[in-house]
C-alpha cells in the first residue's frame, strides 16, 4: 500500500466514523443542553453548561402520573418485559426446533424450510390486518402478552436457521455417546449441544432483542395503551406532540439507544458474525 | 422400527410450538388477508360481502394508491443501488485495514442497531431550517441556500431515502467484508503472479466472487426498501406521508386504509399487491443476478 493510498483511507474512515457518529451526538448534546443554548446560531460541540435534567424527567422523578417522564418510563418498561421474555422464548423454542430438523431429521424438513422462506419475504404489514382481527375478535389487544407472541413468531424462522446451521457442523458423535448412555433427546441437547452452541445462542439472541425492542408497525396497530405501548411508539408520539421541546425528546430518542448500543458492545463479536453468516452462507 | 418412531414423535414435538405460532400467526394471517381482499368488509359493518376483484379496480382508481405505488418505486429505484455501490466501495476499502476493526465495525452498524424511530426523528431535526437544523446550518457555512428538504413536495422523498441510506449502508459494510474475508487469498495471489493489474483484479475476481453477496444484498435491500414505513411515518408531518403524498409508501398507504379509514378490503387488495410486487422483483433479481462463478 502506497502513501497516497494509505491517506485516502484514513480519510475515508475518518468520514464514515464522523457520519455514522455525528448524529447520534448531536442528538446526545442536543438531550444535555439548555433550551437558551439550542436557539444560537453557532453551535459549539459540547454545550457550554450541560445539564441532566431531561434525563430526570424520563426517567420519571416528576410525581405526576400524566407527566411524559412517567409515560416514557412505563413504556421502557414494558419495552424490557417484551424485549426479553421474546428473546428468552424464542431461543427455547429455536433450540428445540433446530434439534428437531438438524439432528432427529424430521420427515418432511425441506418442505418446512420453504414455507418458512416464502413467509419470511411477507411484508409485516401483510399480517398485521388479519392478526388485529384475530385479536379484537378474542379480545387480546393492547396486551404486553399478545405482542410477545406475535414477535415469537416473527422471530423464530431467523433463530431456527441459525442454531440449525450451527448444529449441522458440530460433531454429532458426542450426542450419540450421550443418547447411548441414557440421556435421552432433552438430555443430550440440554447437556451436549448447548454447551457447544453458545456463540449461535448469542448470535440469535441479539438479533431477537434488538428486533423486539426496535419493532414499529405492528407495535403502532396492536397497543393503544399504557399497558402494552412500547418505547418506540410512545417516542413518536411525544416527538409529534412535543415537537418543540427538543431536549426533552432528544433525551428519550437517546435513552432508547442505550439498551441496542449496549449489548451490540459487549456482544460485538457475536453480532458482526450473526450479522455475516447469513449473507456469507448461501 | 420403534426407535424411529419414537425419534419422529420426539421431532414432531420439538417442532410443535414453532409450527403452531406458523400455522396461526403467518399462514392463516395470510390466507385471510387474501379473502378479505375480495370482500367489501368495513369493521363496522358485521357482514362480508363477496365483490371479487372490486377492491381492485378501486385502487387503481385511485389517484392516492398509484401515487404510493410509484414513490415505493422510487424508494427502491434510488435507495437500492446507493446503498449496494457505496457499501461496496466502503467495503473494498475498509478491508486492508487491519487495526480496531471490532471497533470500527460497531461504529458501522450503530445507526443499523438504534430504533429506527429515533433516528429517524434525529433526521428529521437535522433536516430542519436553522438553527435547529444542522444540515442547513453547515449548508449555510459553506455559502449555500438553506434547503426545505422534508418540507418540499421534491425534495423528501430523496430526503428519506438519503436516511435510509445512512442506517443500512454500515450493515451492507459489514457483510461486505465477511464476504471479502471469506474469498481465498490463492486465487488473487495467482492472478498478480500472472500479471493482473490492481483493476483487473477487482473486476475479474474480486467482484465475481462477491457475487453471491451482492445478490443477498440486493433482495434484502429491495424488500426492505419496498416495506418502507417507519422512517417515513415519522419524518413526514403527523404520519401522514406528505408533503402531499410526496413521500407515501404503499405500506403507509396500507397502514392509513386499514387504520384510519377501515377499508378493510382496500387495504388487504393493496397488501396483496405489495406482496405480488415483493414476490415479483426477488424471484427476477435472484434468476438475473445469480449466475454462479467457479474458478
Amino acid at each position: 500500500m502506497n502513501f497516497a493510498h494509505k491517506i485516502l483511507l484514513i480519510l475515508v474512515i475518518v468520514m464514515i466514523v464522523f457520519l455514522s457518529i455525528t448524529p447520534i451526538y448531536w442528538t446526545f448534546v442536543t438531550s444535555i443542553s439548555s433550551d437558551k443554548d439550542l436557539i444560537k446560531t453557532s453551535k459549539s460541540w459540547f454545550p457550554p453548561q450541560p445539564t441532566f435534567r431531561n434525563y430526570q424527567e424520563v426517567f420519571g422523578l416528576s410525581k405526576d402520573v400524566y407527566s411524559v417522564g412517567n409515560q416514557i418510563k412505563r413504556t421502557i418498561t414494558n419495552s424490557l418485559t417484551i424485549s426479553f421474555a421474546v428473546t428468552f422464548l424464542t431461543l427455547v423454542f429455536a433450540i428445540l426446533a433446530a434439534y428437531a430438523i438438524e439432528r432427529l431429521r424430521v420427515p418432511l424438513r425441506n418442505y418446512i424450510s420453504f414455507f418458512v422462506i416464502l413467509t419470511q419475504m411477507l411484508p409485516p404489514v401483510i399480517l398485521v390486518i388479519p392478526i388485529y382481527l384475530i385479536l379484537s375478535k378474542i379480545g387480546l389487544l393492547d396486551s404486553k402478552f399478545s405482542l410477545s407472541l406475535i414477535y415469537i413468531a416473527l422471530n423464530l424462522p431467523f433463530a431456527i436457521w441459525i442454531l440449525s446451521s450451527y448444529f449441522q457442523r458440530l460433531p454429532v458423535s458426542v450426542e450419540e455417546a450421550a443418547i447411548i448412555d441414557g440421556c435421552g433427546y432433552l438430555g443430550a441437547l440440554w447437556r451436549v449441544l448447548i454447551p457447544m452452541s453458545k456463540p449461535a445462542l448469542f448470535t440469535s439472541g441479539i438479533f431477537v432483542f434488538l428486533s423486539s425492542w426496535n419493532e414499529f408497525i405492528i407495535a403502532l396497530v396492536l397497543t393503544t395503551s399504557l399497558k402494552s405501548k412500547t418505547l418506540p411508539i410512545s417516542i413518536s408520539e411525544f416527538m409529534g406532540r412535543f415537537y418543540t421541546n427538543y431536549p426533552l425528546m432528544t433525551a428519550a430518542g437517546i435513552v432508547s439507544m442505550i439498551p441496542p448500543i449496549i449489548f451490540a458492545s459487549i456482544f460485538q463479536r457475536f453480532l458482526v458474525e450473526g450479522l455475516a453468516k447469513g449473507a456469507v452462507k448461501e | 422400527m420403534k426407535l424411529r418412531h419414537k425419534k419422529i414423535l420426539t421431532a414432531y414435538l420439538f417442532l410443535l410450538v414453532p409450527l403452531t405460532f406458523f400455522a396461526f400467526i403467518r399462514f392463516y394471517p395470510m390466507i385471510s388477508a387474501f379473502y378479505i381482499s375480495f370482500t367489501d368488509w368495513n369493521i363496522i359493518s358485521p357482514v362480508k360481502n363477496f365483490v371479487g376483484l372490486a377492491n381492485y379496480v378501486k385502487i387503481f382508481n385511485d389517484s392516492v394508491f398509484r401515487i404510493s405505488l410509484l414513490n415505493t418505486l422510487k424508494y427502491v429505484a434510488y435507495g437500492v443501488p446507493s446503498v449496494i455501490v457505496l457499501s461496496l466501495i466502503l467495503a473494498l476499502l475498509l478491508n486492508n485495514i487491519t487495526k480496531l476493526q471490532g471497533f470500527y465495525r460497531l461504529i458501522y452498524v450503530m445507526p443499523y442497531i438504534t430504533p429506527l424511530v429515533a433516528t429517524s426523528w434525529v433526521w428529521r431535526w437535522m433536516y430542519q431550517k436553522p438553527p435547529t437544523g444542522i444540515i442547513n446550518n453547515f449548508l449555510n457555512m459553506l455559502g449555500l441556500p438553506t434547503r426545505s428538504f422534508l418540507m418540499s413536495t421534491t425534495e423528501a422523498l430523496p430526503s428519506i431515502v438519503v436516511t435510509t441510506v445512512w442506517i443500512e449502508v454500515g450493515y451492507c459494510i459489514i457483510i461486505f467484508l465477511a464476504g471479502l474475508q471469506s474469498i481465498p487469498k490463492e486465487y488473487l495471489e495467482a492472478a498478480r503472479v500472472d500479471g493482473a493489474n490492481r483493476r483487473q483484479l477487482l473486476f475479474k475476481i474480486t467482484i465475481p466472487l462477491l457475487n453471491p453477496v451482492i445478490v443477498f444484498l440486493s433482495v434484502m435491500q429491495t424488500i426492505i426498501f419496498l416495506r418502507i414505513f417507519t422512517q417515513v411515518y415519522n419524518m413526514s408531518d403527523q404520519g401522514s406521508g406528505g408533503p402531499l403524498n410526496s413521500t407515501k409508501p404503499l405500506v403507509l398507504y396500507i397502514y392509513q386504509k386499514a387504520f384510519k379509514s377501515f377499508d378493510m378490503g382496500t387495504a388487504t387488495a393493496a397488501t396483496v399487491i405489495l406482496f405480488l410486487i415483493i414476490l415479483g422483483i426477488t424471484v427476477v433479481q435472484l434468476k438475473v443476478l445469480n449466475k454462479k462463478v467457479e474458478y
